[in-house]
């Protein structure tokens, strides 16, 4: 007999980033779209507060995913201990999907807000993709945080406000690529523009 | 011989690098704290005597000597009984969830290292179920981390783990938490020689503010600890 699914069977997509640079509003987009090319999906959102904010996302994915594949994890008011030293209680929840569902396709993980350092441990994610905004200062690619520079993939969110908070996309864009080897992608979480690109780059090396 | 004494096998089991998920874990602490029932050094310092009187010693600890003792002998079968008994006595639905996903992960921590952990963590999901004190209680007893010294550990590691969630959840300072500690030792010393000649039959739990702490919980508006 095979033994039962479990985490190590499953991809898994980390989603980390400051707070409210846009991780819940990437996944958003990222979702229907995924769910579109026939891939059935998890997702596990890190230190949700609140009830209230576990239902909200649960109603937004709803008809999407299955209420059961969405949970919310809580890191003890450690979000980079959850996602880096003992991602334990995620790995725990990604193997009660697989035992309701054994063939699911991909997991979304989304960190608690967190700082530049925060980088995801491989054993829980194949592959990660840290989240910035243009709108907390386009000096952030240059400072080399671990999160930023070890990422798979670097998003660089909310170019519609760069122009508001006086960013400069070209000075991210080089600086982005003087700190890390990886590729960068610009989105606007708020009209998808970008979105594609990043679904491309997770097909292209996560889901081949 | 590797780690004769077990010494180093006991600081890999109290320590709080240890990966079992035990910063996520507050046993209903958090609900004190969210309703102002715990705010000073002086608070923590009494309710963590309680949490030891009362939890970890009468329950946690008979249950890890009686795991140890059956692991000694190589009694899989008796594993699940301690199980069982711990799983009756855990009246919170939050507290038994926590303990079996710790006792989970310790299994997956220390999986290959040696075989007779191995064939328990094979029935854990059957006939057995892997509460954490259980769980310690084997890897210690395999690792050769004496009885009294495991004992030790899994108190230890009990109040640094709540310590840690206090530090995180009020405003105290890491000298007075240190203090905390330290105050708290011959308490932990005093119910690990209450506890040491305990039978499984003798394990109990009496700790009803914590227990209805650790319920309200379930429902709490706002959460950052699993229990
Ligand atoms: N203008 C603009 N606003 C955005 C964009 N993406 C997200 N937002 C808004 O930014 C705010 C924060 O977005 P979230 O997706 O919640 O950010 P987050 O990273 O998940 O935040 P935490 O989980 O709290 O760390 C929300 O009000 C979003 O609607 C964007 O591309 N442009
Ligand atoms: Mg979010």
């Amino acid at each position: 007999m095979s033994s039962p699914p479990t985490h190590r069977d499953v991809p898994t997509v980390g989603i980390g980033g400051p707070v409210g640079s846009g991780k819940t509003a990437l996944i958003k987009r990222l979702v229907p779209k995924l769910k579109d090319s026939g891939l059935e999906i998890g997702v596990i959102a890190n230190d949700i507060l609140t009830q209230e904010d576990a239902e909200q996302f649960k109603r937004s994915f709803a008809g999407e995913i299955p209420e059961d594949l969405v949970v919310g994890v809580e890191t003890g008011a450690c979000p980079h201990t959850g996602i880096r030293e003992d991602p334990s209680m995620n790995l725990a929840a990604i193997d009660s999907f697989l035992e309701e569902y054994p063939d699911l396709d991909l997991v979304l993980l989304e960190s608690g807000g967190d700082n530049l350092a925060a980088t995801f441990n491989p054993e829980l994610a194949d592959y990660y993709a840290f989240v910035i905004s243009t709108a907390e200062g386009d000096d952030i690619p240059r400072k080399r945080g671990p999160g930023v520079v070890e990422a798979d993939l670097l998003v660089i969110n909310k170019t519609d406000l760069a122009e508001h908070v006086g960013a400069d996309l070209d000075v991210m864009r080089s600086d982005a690529a003087d700190v890390r080897e990886g590729p960068s992608i610009f989105t606007n979480c708020k009209t998808g523009d970008g979105i594609d690109d990043v679904i491309a780059d997770i097909e292209d090396r996560v889901l081949f | 011989m590797i780690d004769e004494s077990g010494l180093l096998s006991a600081l890999r089991l109290a320590d709080s690098f240890l990966p079992v998920g035990s910063y996520t874990i507050s046993y209903g602490f958090e609900s004190f704290a969210e309703e102002g029932r715990v705010e000073t050094g002086e608070d923590l310092r009494e309710l963590l005597s309680d949490y030891l009187y009362g939890q970890v010693g009468p329950c946690d600890m008979v249950a890890l000597s009686a795991a140890h003792c059956a692991a000694r002998q190589g009694d899989v079968d008796r594993l699940a009984r301690v199980d069982d008994r711990l799983h009756a006595t855990l009246l919170a639905r939050e507290f038994r969830e926590s303990s079996l996903t710790s006792g989970k992960r310790l299994l997956d921590v220390v999986a290959d290292e040696h075989a007779f952990v191995d064939r328990y963590a094979e029935r854990v999901g059957d006939e057995a179920r892997g509460h954490y004190p259980t769980v310690l209680g084997v890897v210690s007893a395999t690792k050769g981390v004496s009885e009294y010294d495991a004992r030790l550990v899994c108190g230890y590691a009990f109040v640094t783990g709540l310590l840690g969630a206090a530090q995180r959840l009020l405003r105290l300072g890491h000298t007075e938490i240190q203090r905390i500690l330290h105050d708290l030792f011959p308490v932990i010393e005093s119910v690990e020689r209450e506890s040491a000649d305990r039978d499984l039959e003798q394990l109990r739990s009496c700790t009803p503010l914590i227990d209805v702490q650790g319920m309200r919980h379930e429902r709490a508006e706002r959460r950052l600890f699993v229990s």
